[in-house]
């Protein structure tokens, strides 16, 4: 645990023992425009159990990645807001410490990770996630043999009672890490993409090492828009988002998002 | 004895018979003889006899993450020729086997073989990084080619993986192997 | 062949058991303790890598180049082409899904005809030598003039193929297109000289200007336009675009703009006319824009502050927004959506793409580019769209007597598109021999007589010309990446290609027709093209060896070149009418203005879309809806009519009423009511029929001036309360904002 003591120093930028790797992303809100390519790409790529209509109802639907959409103003003024959200993958992650299994652990690449056969179901990581980033399998998939066939196998298909979020697509980083292995190379910036950064048109999403000050990653970090969400919680996220860029926001907008008339909406 | 006593104690029965049977099962696997398969194939005519590389037909291990086993077709190559119209191909039972085999690609039907080495569903297994680090076939199939049924002979629990990851330094991250 | 059922427990040994005993109670599926050998040596066993192949993809609209992970013989995922010059590897949500398209449980497995005539509740499986001598033997007897084709638009070598079959067997051929943009069309050619739309080069502009522009969600391709659109705002090396966009309520597209303004439905030509105004500030109007004037000879009709009441745009606004147009290093001018499906469709549109005339950017960098022509002569770029004036006609026809003796639809579903006081259900049911070549039961396929199912695109051959490529002249080409799912393999049942079966016709039925379609399969069709791209000796892939050439266009998905610059014609609008939007009913009876909007995840319903279980539970961007169609009001209409969020409530039309739920639209001016496409589906499937309601049948049958499409912007409703309440499934709400109400959480700068 990560818990500096009272008064005492800590550099939350890195994990525990750096590796000379540390997975992250931004997110250029300016270039987002909410299309949700990126969330069928999750989709195809993870596994994810479908949607269906009751599901929804329920309250029980799963998307690593979402789009969130902040109404902001009032009409004829009235703006709305895309903000990308998934699993930050917090260097000082609340969801970790309260998992009796230690089944969500901090890898030394920087990924908050999920060891699903490790996973007993108690969703306390889901309720001291502050992004809402977790979800649960309420069910057992019960899928057609036709619907089998898009499954991608190098991903499980998780079970009834198994906590699951945002991996950074880790199947795409091990594939990526052994290919090149395979070839005596060295990882280069570039070789992975999660699947939503890959399908994304707008190239809101930039995946890689925020480690490597070379990366493209590295070098999007620093740019003078960046902030965390939710940065006052001490989270120490490896997601960094850009902010959106808006002409006149000093003169329509208020200081944050959502008016308040609208805010209720998105918490119904 | 109170009721909750009671039920401890069968509680803690369950248990013990569950471990009995998991026991029981992990010692049947490594220990009979390897499960039947729809053809009985010889690893041992093939490797021992015919001096057949693995890789030969696993034709994957060296680049994929799976060996794979040989299509109907790559099984053809050979058996084409290879068969009951042979006169070298003699033993009665080889013969039936090898028609087995012909029916399948005449009828075009693929052949679902018996599992021998199952993982659960949430284990990455990388073939072609274990064959780059130098390991041999036999260092976790054992000595296959000397088998005519071919059975599993290391566990390949979790224990068994971590272990040998330890010895030879490899990374131990549970998102080497947990996917 | 399909893949046997490997559920049952083969070995019969002790251990075999034993361990499936074991492990039941865990969990682990039976079928894991198998594997299969396949038939033939899969192409992934020789390298041991995942096998990609580059394709076209269909489901996205516009052709989008992708490759496609194909793992033990199944397609697993679909990625962009990152060398296809439309997308350069970049995907839509509809492309992601299309995996579902290809392996949907729903899917026609074999040729199949009803039980009872017109009755879609029971069909009889058949065998393609049991039902094509019958199907050949109505087409040769009707083949004297008594055969229609309706499709979709296609183009490539399918819509050559198509032409050149209706043409030589005397068939008439109908294409249909839902959201008709024929007047974006003909105003395109009128502006620019080109009926091919032209390609807004926003990726290099400092200043976009739409009105009612949909780039990012509909138009021509929204991948296309979102990744010019990711460089507009951030591009390396250069200054953030600036996006200023008019249109009736809040769209998706309006959402990603710096200044949204509402207009007044029908008054977007008047608003581009009043920035012309603005932009010549006091300057005579140049000849070619004479005609906008309407005979006036000057546009002081159109002065800001004259306009402003009829627009509901601010006479500020509209002189600000004419000033930066004017200013900016480089502009361009966009428009589309709803404010070309009025019934002044075209003037709208001619006004609006005439501003970059003003700005003098086509053919500049930042401006207007003009497509490269299809790279072979014969290969068309564009398919023949049938008008809603045609499509009326033809049924008006059929329904006094002149009924056509065959059938034949593929890829379109004019039965659900159509508006429902066209009947086209029934009118469509009098012909006596319907073949639809669908492999869904969509509601057009629910009238045949016979049905042959195609395969899916991911299975069969055939080629696109994409809809914008100015840099490129392409040819993509798509290639069967997985093998047929439903198919014996000796072909005898199963899904197959409609192509193949045209051109199957074409060599039994002989005469001209044999000569006009010489090839045995699509795959011949599309070698004989390749070949001669190979003797042209230039493009994306060269090679002295037509076989190697063959390959590597496969491998690329495709071939381009770049294009050779196209002088565009001189704007000619003296055909042009000024005119005023006319809307079908009177604003006492009917006071709100309908909009129906295409759905950036189902599009405008038509396809198997629907059929997707991730589109379907994919949010719509805005209202985060799912599974269903609902009606989003401003909140202030709802306070006036007593409604609240989530009451069912009736549109009525002049031509006939839905229903849906009520969402609460902060986005949406008090007399405009907007309601997705997409849904309303009485066939196609367990995940998309009898859900939600379809705007498109009670739109009014106003026809465009000029243009004769639909007018599908042109509707007015009413609006009735009808005391029944639902809950609309949607993503919002099912995990709170991570925002705070005292903490920047969305983060704005206005420096960029
Ligand atoms: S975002 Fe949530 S799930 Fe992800 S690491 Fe942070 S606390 Fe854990
Ligand atoms: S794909 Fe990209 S642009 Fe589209 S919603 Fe996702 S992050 Fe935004």
């Amino acid at each position: 645990m990560r818990q500096a003591a009272e008064g005492q120093e800590q550099d939350t930028s890195k994990p525990v023992t750096s590796i000379g790797r540390r997975w992250g992303m931004v997110v250029d809100l300016d270039r987002c425009t909410g299309c949700q390519a990126c969330v069928v790409a999750c989709h195809a790529e993870n596994n994810i159990a479908l949607n269906l209509e009751d599901v929804v109802l329920q309250q029980r639907a799963m998307n690593w990645i979402r789009i969130e959409r902040y109404w902001e103003g009032e009409y004829p003024n009235v703006k709305a807001r895309f903000l990308p959200m998934f699993c930050q993958h917090c260097n000082n992650a609340p969801c970790e410490p309260v998992c009796p299994v230690y089944a969500t652990y901090h890898n030394r690449e920087g990924l908050n990770v999920q060891v699903y056969n490790r996973c007993i179901g108690t969703r306390y990581c889901a309720n001291n996630c502050p992004y809402h980033a977790r979800f649960f399998n309420f069910w057992e998939r019960d899928l057609e043999e036709e619907q089998r066939e898009y499954l991608n196998p190098n991903v499980t298909v998780r079970t009834k009672g198994i906590m699951e979020k945002c991996t950074f697509c880790v199947q795409r980083i091990r594939k990526s890490e052994w290919e090149r292995r395979h070839a005596d190379e060295e990882l280069q910036d570039g070789d992975v993409a999660p699947a939503c950064v890959q399908a994304c048109p707008t190239d809101t999403l930039v995946f890689g090492n925020l480690e490597d000050e070379n990366s493209r990653v590295a070098k999007l970090a620093e740019n003078k828009r960046h902030y965390r969400v939710l940065e006052n919680l001490g989270t120490d996220t490896n997601v960094i988002y850009l902010k959106k860029v808006d002409p006149h926001a000093s003169e329509t907008a208020p200081a944050h998002a959502g008016a308040a008339a609208n805010s209720g909406r998105n918490s119904a | 004895m109170t009721a909750g006593a009671m039920r401890i104690t069968i509680g803690a029965l369950v248990v013990v018979f569950g471990l009995v049977i998991m026991g029981a099962v992990a010692w049947l696997t490594l220990s009979a003889e390897g499960p039947e398969q729809p053809i009985e194939f010889m690893h041992s005519v093939h490797v021992e006899q015919n001096d057949i590389d693995c890789q030969f037909c696993h034709r994957n291990v060296e680049t994929g993450a799976e060996a794979t086993i040989p299509a109907v077709e790559q099984c053809m190559i050979c058996h084409k020729v290879i068969n009951g119209e042979n006169p070298k191909v003699t033993n009665p039972l080889h013969v039936a086997e090898i028609a087995k085999l012909q029916a399948h690609w005449e009828n075009r039907e693929p052949i679902d073989w018996v599992r021998v080495h199952v993982m659960p569903d949430h284990v990455r297994f990388v073939h072609a990084a274990h064959i780059k680090a130098g390991f041999d076939c036999a260092t976790c199939h054992g000595d296959v080619g000397s088998m005519e049924r071919v059975k599993q002979v290391r566990s390949l629990n979790m224990g068994d993986c971590v272990g040998c990851h330890r010895e030879n330094n490899a990374p131990t991250d549970c998102t080497i192997c947990h996917r | 062949m399909r893949r046997r059922d490997v559920l049952k427990l083969a070995g019969t040994s002790g251990i075999g058991m034993g361990a499936a005993v074991a492990f039941a109670g865990c969990g682990t599926p039976e079928r894991e303790f198998h594997i299969q050998s396949p038939v033939d040596i899969p192409e992934d066993t020789v390298t041991g890598l995942d096998a990609w192949y580059a394709s076209i993809c269909q489901d996205s609209g516009d052709g989008s180049g992708v490759i496609v992970r194909v793992k033990s013989g199944r397609a697993r995922k679909i990625e962009g082409n990152p060398d296809y010059p439309l997308n350069r590897g970049k995907t839509s949500a509809r492309t992601q899904a299309a995996l579902q398209t290809l392996y949907n449980p729903d899917r026609i497995p074999n040729p199949m005809v009803p039980r009872r005539k017109r009755d879609s509740s029971r069909y009889r499986f058949m065998r393609w030598d049991e039902v094509l001598p019958e199907f050949q033997e109505k087409l040769s007897a009707a083949s004297n003039g008594g055969i229609v084709m309706i499709t979709e638009p296609v183009n490539g070598h399918l819509g050559m193929i198509l032409e050149r079959f209706t043409q030589n067997i005397g068939a008439r051929w109908l294409t249909y297109e839902p959201l008709e943009k024929a007047a974006v069309r003909q105003a395109s050619s009128l502006v620019f000289g080109t009926t091919r739309v032209p390609q807004f080069d926003i990726a290099n502009t400092s200043y976009l200007l739409s009105i009612g522009g949909d780039f990012l969600e509909g138009g021509d391709s929204p991948v296309h336009y979102g990744r010019a659109y990711g460089n507009f705002r951030q591009g390396a090396g250069r200054s953030r675009g600036t996006f200023a966009h008019f249109d009736t309520h809040l769209t998706m597209t309006a959402a990603n703009a710096d200044e949204w303004h509402p207009i007044n439905p029908g008054t977007e030509g008047i608003l581009a006319l009043s920035i012309a105004h603005a932009i010549l500030d006091g300057r005579a109007v140049p000849a070619a824009l004479q005609p906008l004037t309407g005979g006036e000879g000057n546009l002081e009709a159109y002065a800001a502050e004259q306009v402003a009441d009829a627009t509901g745009v601010p006479a500020e606004v509209i002189q600000r927004v004419a000033h930066d147009f004017a200013a900016a290093p480089t502009a361009v001018a966009m428009g589309g959506g709803s404010a070309a499906g009025h019934t002044n469709g075209l003037f709208n549109m001619t006004a609006i793409f005439a501003l970059n005339l003003l700005k003098n950017n086509v053919r500049q960098k930042g401006g207007v580019l003009l497509n490269a022509p299809s790279p072979l002569e014969d290969i068309p770029a564009e398919a023949p769209v049938t008008s809603f004036q045609d499509w009326e006609t033809f049924l008006n026809e059929v329904d006094n007597g002149q009924v056509p003796q065959v059938l034949l639809v593929h890829g379109a579903n004019p039965v659900f598109g159509l508006p429902g006081v066209l009947n086209a259900a029934s009118v469509l049911g009098r012909i006596p021999y319907i073949v639809s070549f669908s492999n869904v039961l969509d509601e057009t396929t629910a009238l045949a007589d016979l049905i042959l199912p195609d395969h899916h695109f991911l299975e069969s051959w055939g080629t696109s010309v994409p809809p914008l490529g100015a840099e490129y002249a392409t040819l993509g080409i798509q290639q069967p990446v997985v093998r047929p799912y439903h198919q014996e393999f000796d072909g005898a049942a199963g899904t197959r290609a409609f192509a193949d079966v045209l051109l199957g016709l074409a060599q039994t039925l002989g005469g001209p027709l044999t000569e006009a379609l010489p090839w045995e399969s699509m795959r011949d069709a599309i070698r004989a093209s390749v070949d001669e791209l190979q003797a042209r000796g230039e493009g994306s892939v060269t090679s002295d060896d037509p076989e190697v050439f063959w390959l590597s266009v496969l491998q690329r998905g495709g071939w381009w070149v770049p294009a050779e610059s196209v002088s565009p014609a001189a704007p000619d609008l003296s055909s042009l009418q000024v005119a005023e939007p006319d809307f079908s009913s009177d604003a006492q009876a009917y006071p709100y203005h309908l909009v129906v909007t295409p759905s950036v995840l189902l599009g405008d319903g038509s396809g198997s879309l629907a059929a997707s279980p991730w589109l379907q539970s994919t949010s719509d961007p805005m209202t985060t809806g799912v599974w269903g169609t609902w009606i989003a009001l401003s909140p202030k209409t709802m306070e006036a009519l007593g409604i609240q969020e989530n009451d069912i409530v009736r549109l009525t039309s002049v031509a006939g009423s839905m229903l849906a739920p009520v969402y609460p639209y902060p986005g949406i001016g008090e007399g405009v009511v907007s309601v997705p496409l997409g849904q309303g589906h009485e066939q196609l499937g367990r995940y998309a029929e009898n859900r939600g309601d379809n705007p498109l049948r009670i739109l009014a049958p106003v026809v465009q001036e000029q243009t004769g499409a639909l007018a599908w912007s042109a509707t007015r409703v009413r609006i009735a309360a009808t005391g029944r309440r639902t809950r609309l499934p949607r993503i919002e709400g099912i995990t709170a904002p991570v925002q705070m109400p005292d903490e920047k959480t969305f983060q704005i700068t206005n420096e960029s």
